[in-house]
């Protein structure tokens, strides 16, 4: 009986239709193209960047986008290419952008990786750090224009650094900066090649250097960091950190940072009382996969895709290994859900990247991206001389509602060929759709825009919501809807690989069309209640007593 | 069956021929070794006149499947076992060919092939262990469940068998039997480290903290229990030719297992001890890890085939200037530049003399 119960409840408010995405970055203006500084000699590196961020630097309302650039690896010196900064210019559903990055005080100084966005000095306005080889950066907004500021906790020199999350970790109101470390590198003309097949110079694998211990700067205030790592715990363990997100994984109310770690265990740091951090990721079961083997993991994305309202997390890996889904279970103890939910075999073949949940139709479940490219040469392009060999097409998994995902490829999110790294969502048109932005290594990104409609040719129903508390973003809230469609949802920036999301919150809807009351927790712990939110548009809530 | 590389390469030519007018050729993208035996193969066949029947037929598209799949160029081989199978429905090549669905995630084909083995072989129970373990993969729990406990009754002691059933009895939420599962299989192979993992999962549902750390401990690896397939090891034992491992090699490295990547060298090695490329790359990786005992001992067999190997005395100086030899590392790399001055060796020469200047 509470089979059919079910089944009635998906099909009367979880109405699929078509998934139609058009990727438009030429036609509005998006001209970036990567550049890997690849000669030919197949450094590691090369292979590795870069990211891509959604924000709003303006306050204009309109996402903007950021793109990390890489630039050439063995001679520095000279005019460098440089990150560049996007500024959303549209005007109704047509996606225009215009490159503002002359005027906004970017400028490279060092080999870019991954982009982290948030309010480090709650001035109002969102501050961007970059993670680089070499020295990391920060860039404080003031509205119009950047301001690089010389930290010394942040810009430690010779450290590899990809992807990072800004949260409040001890509930002092300022945003703390987690930064995971991939590994040591020596200078380029220190570099020893690897061969393949003896013969063939390939891309040495990670076990060829020795990881990095992760870092963690505690916000003093104003966007001045501290190096804490040592003291909470952090550098006890030392894996070649990728991919990192903060959320509450044991349910304590407490944030924890869960790192991805290539070819190694993954990290789950669960807050301990004192503000030290403590490793528990094997017991917690998100260390290895369910058969217990430790996979090569790049990308990582959290959500409560099961709509049960605790944390799930979901990683990307390499070739062979599946992709791999954590199911939240209870008390901080999870569950690989990888192959009841269709998520596995078909990841397989591919080395996942950046990866993303959202609705892709608001149709009121979870869908899944994942940004593909190989990090080992294939052979067939290799024949045809095709660089980087590394090619492989994106993925999009369809949630269907009742714990399954089927991948669709009929997407342009799947159409091109490319060696795909970072993904960051967003609403670029304000359309209550989340739309896609792809970074490619030694290519160009890709602006996928969403136009997906339900089964009757209209659009689903969604509730658009930005969180604030304190003057800025409350990352950390979390917000979540009881009636119909249940859903928890966090007000995040951080996941995917070296990228950083629109931290505003879209609800698919489906075809309810009622007003929807919205539930949040802030990051302190107080509970409120929005009741009556109108749909189909975005609300800004303010904390009524931060 | 026992194969040598020759009989590879003369099961090449003919399936090659038979694509010329049959089937389409599918040579590009695989590796430059296999390419070049592949391409030796099909112009020798070119002047064959060859009229065989589909039994042959069939065996030859089989035997280069395998080859493939040895190569781990899956699709390439479902391509050469579906061609045998429309020659004549042999168990072996389904068999096969499951196993390459497998690697391509695409599992209800896989099990669509097994179910058919299954039929046509029904005592084996390592057939019935795949068909368990693909039915998982496709979250068939109960025929998952019924295709495990067939090979358990074939035989008691596959513990494979009861770690995977134990996987179903956890997706099942049936912990109490899954911990009876896995302790039959940690009885049986007690240094397979999935088998603690997994014991440490289940205690934990069972609620005992306690018994699960004491698990987590003993899991002192990430090994799965060995088992022992004739068919896949029918597929490794067919490619004799020194490739195969070496390609093994690569990808174990490439995934950082380092071990494998050795004991691959040394197979290959084995097959082909005057190889200098081979032995230049296993060279290479004792290297890399800092194995220069061993290194040093693989350059001596090097310098008995190729001394005039320019890699070989880049590698020497390598060698001895990680035992601090400095002089001797001179003598080596001015001798690698003699013979072919590399970017790496000139490199490697300036670092030298520049230790050499601080003497």
């Amino acid at each position: 009986m509470r089979a059919l119960l079910y089944a009635w409840v998906i099909c009367a408010f979880y109405v699929h239709g078509d998934i139609e995405f058009r990727e438009v970055a030429v036609e509005a203006g998006v001209d970036f193209v990567h550049q890997s500084g690849a000669i030919g000699k197949r450094w590691t590196l090369e292979i590795t960047g870069a990211g891509i961020a959604l924000l709003d630097y303006d306050g204009d309302g309109k996402l903007d986008i950021w793109v990390v650039q890489g630039g050439p690896l063995k001679d520095r010196s000279g005019e460098l290419p440089s990150d560049r900064l996007y500024r959303n210019v549209s005007e109704g559903s047509e996606l225009k952008f215009q490159d503002v990055t002359g005027t906004v005080g970017l400028g490279a100084e060092y080999y870019g990786m991954g982009v982290v966005t948030g309010d480090v000095d709650n001035d109002g306005d969102t501050d961007v750090i970059t993670l680089n080889f070499g020295r990391n950066q920060l860039f404080l907004n003031w509205g119009s224009r950047f301001e690089k500021r010389v930290d010394e906790a942040l810009m430690k020199p010779s450290e590899w650094s990809i992807s990072g999350s800004l949260a409040d970790l001890n509930d002092d109101g300022w945003l703390d900066l987690y930064i995971a470390n991939y590994m040591e590198f020596p200078p380029i003309d220190k570099y020893k090649v690897c061969r393949r097949l003896s013969t063939r110079v390939g891309y040495c694998a990670p076990s060829n250097f020795d990881p990095t211990p992760d870092r963690l700067l505690l916000n003093e205030g104003n966007g001045v960091f501290r190096d804490v790592s040592e003291e909470v715990g952090i550098q006890s363990a030392a894996e070649r950190g990728m991919g990192v997100v903060v959320d509450d994984l044991n349910g304590d109310g407490s944030p924890d940072i869960y790192v991805a770690n290539d070819m190694a265990m993954n990290f789950l740091w669960l807050n301990q009382s004192g503000g030290t951090f403590l490793n528990d990721a094997l017991l917690s079961g998100v260390a290895v996969n369910g058969h217990g083997m430790r996979e090569a993991s790049m990308g990582v994305a959290v959500s409560d895709w099961d709509r049960d309202f605790d944390p799930d997390l979901f990683l990307t890996h390499d070739i062979k290994e599946s992709n791999t889904l954590y199911s939240y279970e209870h008390a901080g103890w999870f569950s690989d859900q990888s192959i009841q939910s269709g998520l596995a075999p078909p990841s397989l073949p591919k080395t996942g990247f950046g990866t993303v949940f959202f609705d892709a139709e608001n149709d009121g479940d979870l869908d899944v991206f994942i940004a593909n490219g190989s990090v080992s040469m294939i052979d067939a392009q290799l024949s045809r001389r095709i660089e980087p060999p590394l090619r492989q097409t994106n993925q999009l998994f369809v949630n269907d509602g009742a714990g399954k995902f089927a991948e669709n490829d009929a997407t342009t999110l799947s159409q091109f060929e490319e060696v795909s790294r970072g993904v960051a969502m967003g609403d670029l048109d304000n359309d209550g759709d989340v739309d896609l932005v792809v970074s490619n290594n030694d290519g160009p990104v890709r602006v996928h825009q969403n136009l997906s409609i339900n089964s009757s040719g209209e659009r689903n129903e969604w509730l658009g919501v930005r969180l604030l508390t304190l003057g800025r973003d409350a990352i950390g809230a979390v917000a979540w809807l009881e009636g119909e469609i249940k859903e928890r949802k966090v007000v995040r920036t951080d996941g995917s690989y070296a990228s950083a999301h629109d931290p505003r919150l879209v609800f698919g809807l489906g075809r309810t069309s009622t007003s929807q009351t919205l539930h949040v927790k802030w990051p302190n712990g107080v509970k409120e209640t929005f009741s009556d939110l109108a749909i189909n548009k975005y609300h800004e809530l303010t904390q009524s007593t931060p | 069956m026992q194969l040598s590389a020759k009989c590879a390469v003369g099961a090449l030519a003919f399936v090659v021929v038979m694509s010329h007018s049959v089937h389409a050729v599918f040579l590009e993208g695989i590796e430059e070794p296999l390419a070049t035996i592949a391409s030796a193969a099909y112009e020798a066949a070119l002047t064959s006149d060859v009229n065989l029947g589909p039994e042959v037929v069939a065996e030859r598209w089989g035997e280069l499947g395998m080859l493939m799949q040895a190569h781990n160029l899956h699709e390439q081989a479902i391509t050469a076992y579906s061609n045998a199978l429309t020659e004549i429905a042999d168990p072996r090549w389904l068999y096969l060919r499951s196993i390459a669905y497998g690697e391509l995630g695409q599992v209800e084909k896989s099990v669509d092939d097994l179910i058919l083995v299954t039929s046509a072989i029904s005592d084996v129970a390592i057939i019935w262990y795949r068909l368990g373990q693909a039915m998982l993969n496709a979250d068939r729990r109960s025929d998952a469940e019924r295709a495990l406990t067939r090979a358990l009754e074939l035989d008691k002691d596959l513990a494979i068998a009861h770690m995977t059933l134990a996987d179903v009895q956890i997706l099942n939420a049936d912990f109490a039997g899954a911990k009876a599962s896995l302790l039959r299989a940690y009885e049986i192979q007690p240094y397979a480290g999935q088998i603690a993992y997994r014991m440490a999962r289940v205690e934990r549902e069972l609620g005992d903290l306690n018994t699960s750390q004491e698990w987590i401990r003993r899991r002192a690896n990430q090994f799965a229990p060995t088992i022992e397939d004739s068919m896949l090891s029918m597929v490794a034992q067919y490619s004799t030719n020194p490739t195969f491992f070496i390609s093994a090699a690569r990808r174990a490295w490439e995934r950082g297992d380092r071990e494998t990547a050795l004991d691959a060298y040394r197979r290959a090695i084995a097959l082909d001890p005057e190889n200098a490329e081979n032995l230049i790359g296993f060279a290479q990786l004792l290297t890399a890890l800092n194995r220069n005992d061993e290194a040093t001992q693989v350059l001596d067999s090097l310098e008995k085939v190729a001394p005039r190997e320019g890699m070989l005395w880049y590698l020497r100086a390598v060698v001895l200037l990680e035992k601090d030899l400095v002089l001797a590392a001179q003598n080596a790399i001015e001798k690698a530049m003699e013979i072919d001055p590399t970017p790496q060796a000139v490199a490697l020469a300036r670092e030298i003399r520049q230790l050499r200047s601080y003497d």
